[in-house]
Protein backbone atom coordinates (compact mmCIF):
# COMPACT_ATOMS: atom_id res chain seq x y z
CA UNK A 1 0.00 0.00 0.00
CA UNK A 2 2.53 2.52 1.01
CA UNK A 3 4.70 1.48 -2.20
CA UNK A 4 1.50 2.39 -4.18
CA UNK A 5 0.81 5.97 -2.53
CA UNK A 6 4.14 6.68 -1.63
CA UNK A 7 4.78 10.35 0.34
CA UNK A 8 7.68 11.76 -0.72
CA UNK A 9 6.36 13.63 -3.88
CA UNK A 10 4.21 15.68 -1.14
CA UNK A 11 7.20 16.00 1.54
CA UNK A 12 9.76 17.65 -1.52
CA UNK A 13 6.75 19.53 -2.68
CA UNK A 14 6.48 21.00 1.34
CA UNK A 15 10.04 21.61 1.61
CA UNK A 16 10.23 24.02 -1.73
CA UNK A 17 7.03 25.75 -0.94
CA UNK A 18 8.99 26.46 2.35
CA UNK A 19 12.13 27.32 0.84
CA UNK A 20 10.70 29.73 -1.46
CA UNK A 21 7.84 31.58 1.02
CA UNK A 22 10.81 31.06 3.65
CA UNK A 23 12.73 33.56 1.48
CA UNK A 24 9.75 35.99 0.56
CA UNK A 25 9.24 36.17 4.36
CA UNK A 26 13.05 36.81 5.11
CA UNK A 27 13.11 39.58 2.57
CA UNK A 28 10.38 41.35 3.87
CA UNK A 29 11.00 41.07 7.48
CA UNK A 30 14.74 41.87 6.11
CA UNK A 31 13.24 44.91 4.45
CA UNK A 32 11.29 46.14 7.11
CA UNK A 33 14.08 45.95 10.14
CA UNK A 34 15.98 47.77 7.81
CA UNK A 35 13.37 50.50 7.47
CA UNK A 36 12.75 50.63 11.30
CA UNK A 37 16.97 50.54 12.25
CA UNK A 38 17.66 53.21 9.89
CA UNK A 39 14.62 55.32 10.33
CA UNK A 40 15.61 55.84 14.16
CA UNK A 41 18.91 56.47 13.24
CA UNK A 42 18.56 59.10 11.09
CA UNK A 43 15.93 60.35 13.32
CA UNK A 44 18.98 60.64 16.19
CA UNK A 45 20.76 62.02 13.22
CA UNK A 46 18.36 65.01 12.41
CA UNK A 47 18.33 65.61 16.26
CA UNK A 48 21.87 66.21 16.50
CA UNK A 49 21.58 68.37 13.43
CA UNK A 50 18.77 70.46 14.27
CA UNK A 51 20.76 72.13 17.02
CA UNK A 52 22.87 73.81 14.27
CA UNK A 53 19.93 74.14 12.40
CA UNK A 54 19.96 78.14 12.90
CA UNK A 55 23.79 78.29 12.26
CA UNK A 56 23.42 76.81 9.09
CA UNK A 57 20.01 77.37 7.80
CA UNK A 58 19.14 73.83 8.06
CA UNK A 59 19.62 73.68 3.93
CA UNK A 60 22.66 73.89 1.61
CA UNK A 61 23.21 74.37 -2.28
CA UNK A 62 25.71 71.40 -1.58
CA UNK A 63 23.91 68.46 0.14
CA UNK A 64 27.78 67.50 2.40
CA UNK A 65 25.63 65.72 5.22
CA UNK A 66 23.76 63.39 2.45
CA UNK A 67 26.95 63.25 0.68
CA UNK A 68 28.39 62.35 4.02
CA UNK A 69 26.20 59.30 4.57
CA UNK A 70 26.43 57.91 1.25
CA UNK A 71 30.19 57.88 1.47
CA UNK A 72 29.88 55.66 4.43
CA UNK A 73 27.58 53.56 3.00
CA UNK A 74 24.53 55.00 5.18
CA UNK A 75 20.57 55.99 4.47
CA UNK A 76 20.86 59.37 2.67
CA UNK A 77 17.48 60.41 4.51
CA UNK A 78 14.05 59.62 3.82
CA UNK A 79 11.29 60.24 1.23
CA UNK A 80 7.47 60.75 1.72
CA UNK A 81 4.36 61.76 -0.17
CA UNK A 82 1.84 62.36 2.25
CA UNK A 83 -0.93 62.13 -0.18
CA UNK A 84 -0.36 58.89 -1.18
CA UNK A 85 1.30 57.41 1.83
CA UNK A 86 4.52 56.58 0.68
CA UNK A 87 7.37 56.96 2.70
CA UNK A 88 10.47 55.06 2.81
CA UNK A 89 14.29 55.15 3.77
CA UNK A 90 16.43 56.41 1.14
CA UNK A 91 19.69 54.59 0.71
CA UNK A 92 23.11 55.19 -1.70
CA UNK A 93 22.96 52.97 -4.72
CA UNK A 94 20.29 51.08 -7.27
CA UNK A 95 21.28 47.28 -6.96
CA UNK A 96 19.42 44.24 -6.07
CA UNK A 97 19.88 44.57 -2.31
CA UNK A 98 19.89 48.37 -1.99
CA UNK A 99 16.14 48.45 -3.37
CA UNK A 100 15.26 45.54 -2.00
CA UNK A 101 15.49 47.07 1.26
CA UNK A 102 15.27 50.82 0.44
CA UNK A 103 14.55 53.26 -2.30
CA UNK A 104 17.73 53.72 -4.39
CA UNK A 105 19.47 57.03 -5.00
CA UNK A 106 21.30 56.59 -8.45
CA UNK A 107 25.28 57.15 -8.10
CA UNK A 108 26.76 60.22 -10.09
CA UNK A 109 23.39 62.25 -10.04
CA UNK A 110 22.46 65.18 -7.55
CA UNK A 111 21.68 64.86 -4.00
CA UNK A 112 18.13 66.40 -2.68
CA UNK A 113 18.47 70.28 -2.19
CA UNK A 114 21.35 70.44 -4.45
CA UNK A 115 20.59 71.82 -7.81
CA UNK A 116 20.16 69.74 -10.42
CA UNK A 117 18.58 66.41 -11.22
CA UNK A 118 18.30 63.86 -8.05
CA UNK A 119 16.79 60.97 -9.43
CA UNK A 120 15.69 57.83 -6.99
CA UNK A 121 14.39 54.34 -8.00
CA UNK A 122 12.47 52.19 -6.05
CA UNK A 123 10.35 48.68 -6.93
CA UNK A 124 6.67 49.11 -7.46
CA UNK A 125 5.53 46.55 -5.46
CA UNK A 126 7.24 48.10 -2.39
CA UNK A 127 7.74 50.98 -1.14
CA UNK A 128 6.68 52.57 -4.83
CA UNK A 129 3.71 50.68 -4.72
CA UNK A 130 1.40 53.72 -4.34
CA UNK A 131 3.41 55.83 -6.85
CA UNK A 132 0.85 54.74 -9.32
CA UNK A 133 -1.60 57.19 -7.62
CA UNK A 134 0.59 60.58 -7.52
CA UNK A 135 -0.50 63.23 -9.44
CA UNK A 136 0.94 66.64 -10.76
CA UNK A 137 0.80 69.23 -7.66
CA UNK A 138 1.35 66.71 -4.94
CA UNK A 139 3.93 67.52 -2.78
CA UNK A 140 7.13 65.04 -1.99
CA UNK A 141 9.32 65.76 0.97
CA UNK A 142 12.88 64.45 1.34
CA UNK A 143 14.72 64.70 4.51
CA UNK A 144 18.09 64.37 4.64
CA UNK A 145 21.08 65.32 7.36
CA UNK A 146 21.14 68.99 5.23
CA UNK A 147 17.59 69.65 6.26
CA UNK A 148 13.78 68.90 4.84
CA UNK A 149 13.28 69.30 0.67
CA UNK A 150 9.76 70.05 -0.42
CA UNK A 151 9.45 69.01 -3.98
CA UNK A 152 6.02 69.58 -6.30
CA UNK A 153 4.77 66.95 -8.82
CA UNK A 154 5.03 68.63 -12.32
CA UNK A 155 4.39 65.35 -14.76
CA UNK A 156 4.26 61.79 -14.56
CA UNK A 157 5.71 59.91 -17.95
CA UNK A 158 5.85 56.08 -19.17
CA UNK A 159 8.33 55.42 -21.34
CA UNK A 160 9.99 52.35 -22.51
CA UNK A 161 13.06 50.96 -19.85
CA UNK A 162 15.51 51.96 -22.07
CA UNK A 163 14.98 55.58 -21.99
CA UNK A 164 17.82 57.46 -19.97
CA UNK A 165 17.59 60.75 -20.71
CA UNK A 166 15.35 60.87 -18.07
CA UNK A 167 18.17 60.64 -16.24
CA UNK A 168 19.90 63.71 -17.46
CA UNK A 169 21.14 66.65 -15.52
CA UNK A 170 18.91 69.95 -15.06
CA UNK A 171 20.42 73.43 -14.96
CA UNK A 172 17.20 73.84 -11.66
CA UNK A 173 16.67 71.24 -8.70
CA UNK A 174 14.47 68.32 -10.05
CA UNK A 175 13.60 65.18 -8.54
CA UNK A 176 12.87 61.86 -11.05
CA UNK A 177 11.55 59.12 -9.33
CA UNK A 178 11.69 55.72 -11.02
CA UNK A 179 9.64 52.63 -10.89
CA UNK A 180 8.55 49.98 -13.15
CA UNK A 181 5.53 49.65 -15.23
CA UNK A 182 2.85 48.29 -15.67
CA UNK A 183 2.04 48.05 -11.86
CA UNK A 184 0.22 44.74 -12.17
CA UNK A 185 2.83 43.19 -14.11
CA UNK A 186 4.62 39.98 -12.50
CA UNK A 187 8.44 40.13 -14.05
CA UNK A 188 10.73 42.15 -15.57
CA UNK A 189 8.34 44.93 -16.56
CA UNK A 190 8.82 46.61 -20.20
CA UNK A 191 8.54 49.97 -18.98
CA UNK A 192 9.12 52.74 -16.68
CA UNK A 193 6.92 55.17 -14.72
CA UNK A 194 8.57 58.09 -14.05
CA UNK A 195 7.49 61.18 -11.58
CA UNK A 196 9.48 64.79 -12.83
CA UNK A 197 9.51 66.98 -9.18
CA UNK A 198 10.40 70.78 -8.91
CA UNK A 199 12.33 71.45 -5.65
CA UNK A 200 9.67 74.60 -4.32
CA UNK A 201 11.00 74.80 -0.27
CA UNK A 202 13.63 75.24 0.51
CA UNK A 203 14.53 77.30 -2.96
CA UNK A 204 17.76 76.58 -4.38
CA UNK B 1 -1.57 3.38 -12.33
CA UNK B 2 -1.82 6.02 -9.02
CA UNK B 3 1.55 6.23 -8.48
CA UNK B 4 2.85 6.87 -11.85
CA UNK B 5 0.06 9.67 -12.49
CA UNK B 6 1.35 11.18 -8.93
CA UNK B 7 4.82 10.56 -10.00
CA UNK B 8 4.43 12.65 -13.10
CA UNK B 9 2.24 15.45 -11.26
CA UNK B 10 5.23 15.78 -8.88
CA UNK B 11 8.30 15.96 -11.39
CA UNK B 12 5.72 18.55 -13.39
CA UNK B 13 5.29 20.89 -11.01
CA UNK B 14 9.18 20.64 -10.15
CA UNK B 15 9.95 21.25 -13.92
CA UNK B 16 7.61 23.92 -14.01
CA UNK B 17 8.90 25.37 -10.69
CA UNK B 18 12.41 25.55 -11.87
CA UNK B 19 11.34 26.73 -15.07
CA UNK B 20 9.79 29.76 -12.98
CA UNK B 21 12.44 30.07 -10.76
CA UNK B 22 15.11 30.33 -13.93
CA UNK B 23 12.87 33.16 -15.61
CA UNK B 24 13.21 34.97 -12.34
CA UNK B 25 16.89 34.78 -12.46
CA UNK B 26 16.82 36.68 -15.27
CA UNK B 27 15.00 39.51 -13.61
CA UNK B 28 18.04 41.17 -13.04
CA UNK B 29 19.66 41.27 -15.94
CA UNK B 30 17.14 42.51 -18.28
CA UNK B 31 18.71 43.75 -21.96
CA UNK B 32 20.89 46.59 -21.07
CA UNK B 33 20.58 49.62 -23.25
CA UNK B 34 23.73 50.01 -25.26
CA UNK B 35 25.40 53.64 -24.27
CA UNK B 36 25.21 56.12 -26.20
CA UNK B 37 28.19 57.32 -27.75
CA UNK B 38 27.37 60.84 -28.28
CA UNK B 39 24.72 61.98 -25.17
CA UNK B 40 21.95 60.39 -23.29
CA UNK B 41 19.63 62.75 -24.95
CA UNK B 42 17.24 60.57 -26.92
CA UNK B 43 14.58 62.34 -28.81
CA UNK B 44 11.02 61.13 -28.05
CA UNK B 45 10.08 60.12 -31.03
CA UNK B 46 12.96 57.43 -31.08
CA UNK B 47 12.36 56.24 -27.44
CA UNK B 48 9.34 54.15 -28.06
CA UNK B 49 6.22 54.28 -26.14
CA UNK B 50 5.55 57.68 -24.13
CA UNK B 51 2.62 58.74 -22.17
CA UNK B 52 3.36 62.01 -20.75
CA UNK B 53 0.60 63.27 -17.57
CA UNK B 54 1.61 66.98 -17.30
CA UNK B 55 -0.07 69.24 -14.94
CA UNK B 56 -1.97 72.30 -16.26
CA UNK B 57 0.17 75.21 -16.91
CA UNK B 58 3.30 73.45 -16.13
CA UNK B 59 6.38 72.24 -19.06
CA UNK B 60 8.85 69.42 -18.75
CA UNK B 61 12.24 70.29 -17.88
CA UNK B 62 14.72 70.55 -20.17
CA UNK B 63 17.73 68.42 -19.85
CA UNK B 64 20.41 70.65 -19.58
CA UNK B 65 23.66 69.38 -18.49
CA UNK B 66 24.41 70.71 -14.97
CA UNK B 67 27.82 71.34 -14.20
CA UNK B 68 27.89 69.17 -11.06
CA UNK B 69 26.80 65.95 -12.84
CA UNK B 70 29.07 64.26 -15.52
CA UNK B 71 26.76 62.34 -18.04
CA UNK B 72 26.28 59.12 -17.39
CA UNK B 73 26.32 55.55 -19.52
CA UNK B 74 24.15 53.50 -17.14
CA UNK B 75 20.51 52.34 -17.94
CA UNK B 76 17.25 52.67 -16.17
CA UNK B 77 17.62 50.92 -12.95
CA UNK B 78 16.13 47.83 -12.58
CA UNK B 79 13.04 48.31 -10.46
CA UNK B 80 11.35 44.61 -11.03
CA UNK B 81 11.18 42.76 -7.94
CA UNK B 82 11.33 39.15 -8.10
CA UNK B 83 9.47 38.34 -4.92
CA UNK B 84 6.00 38.34 -5.91
CA UNK B 85 6.39 35.62 -8.40
CA UNK B 86 8.66 34.07 -6.17
CA UNK B 87 6.02 33.88 -3.75
CA UNK B 88 3.10 33.14 -6.09
CA UNK B 89 5.26 30.35 -7.35
CA UNK B 90 6.09 29.00 -3.21
CA UNK B 91 1.91 28.87 -3.26
CA UNK B 92 1.73 26.64 -6.31
CA UNK B 93 3.85 24.24 -4.95
CA UNK B 94 2.32 24.35 -1.67
CA UNK B 95 -1.27 23.87 -3.47
CA UNK B 96 0.84 21.14 -4.95
CA UNK B 97 1.56 19.48 -2.10
CA UNK B 98 -1.69 19.68 -0.27
CA UNK B 99 -3.62 18.49 -3.41
CA UNK B 100 -1.16 15.13 -3.93
CA UNK B 101 -1.75 14.91 0.26
CA UNK B 102 -5.39 15.12 -0.06
CA UNK B 103 -5.02 12.09 -3.37
CA UNK B 104 -3.20 9.97 -1.24
CA UNK B 105 -5.16 10.11 1.50
CA UNK B 106 -8.43 9.47 -0.70
CA UNK B 107 -6.13 6.23 -2.39
CA UNK B 108 -5.16 5.22 0.98
CA UNK B 109 -8.76 4.91 2.13
CA UNK B 110 -10.40 3.42 -1.18
CA UNK B 111 -7.57 0.59 -0.74
CA UNK B 112 -7.94 0.09 2.66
Amino acid sequence: MRRLCPAWPERLLLLVASLLLGGCAYAYLDAGMYQWLQGQRLEGLLGKRSGLAGALGFSSSTATGAREQAAASNPIGRIEIAARGVRAIIAEGTDSRTLRRAVGHLPGTAFPGERGNVVLAGHRDSFFRRLEGVSPEDRVRITTPDGAFDYRVEATVVVVADRRDVLDASADAMLTLITCYPFGFVGPAPERFIVRARLVSPET
Amino acid sequence: MNRTLRCALSISALLFTGTVLAQTGTIGSEPAAEPSASSTELSPAASGTETPTTAPGTQETSGATSPQQEPMAEPLPKTASPLPLIAAVGLLVLGSAVGLGFLRQRATRSRG
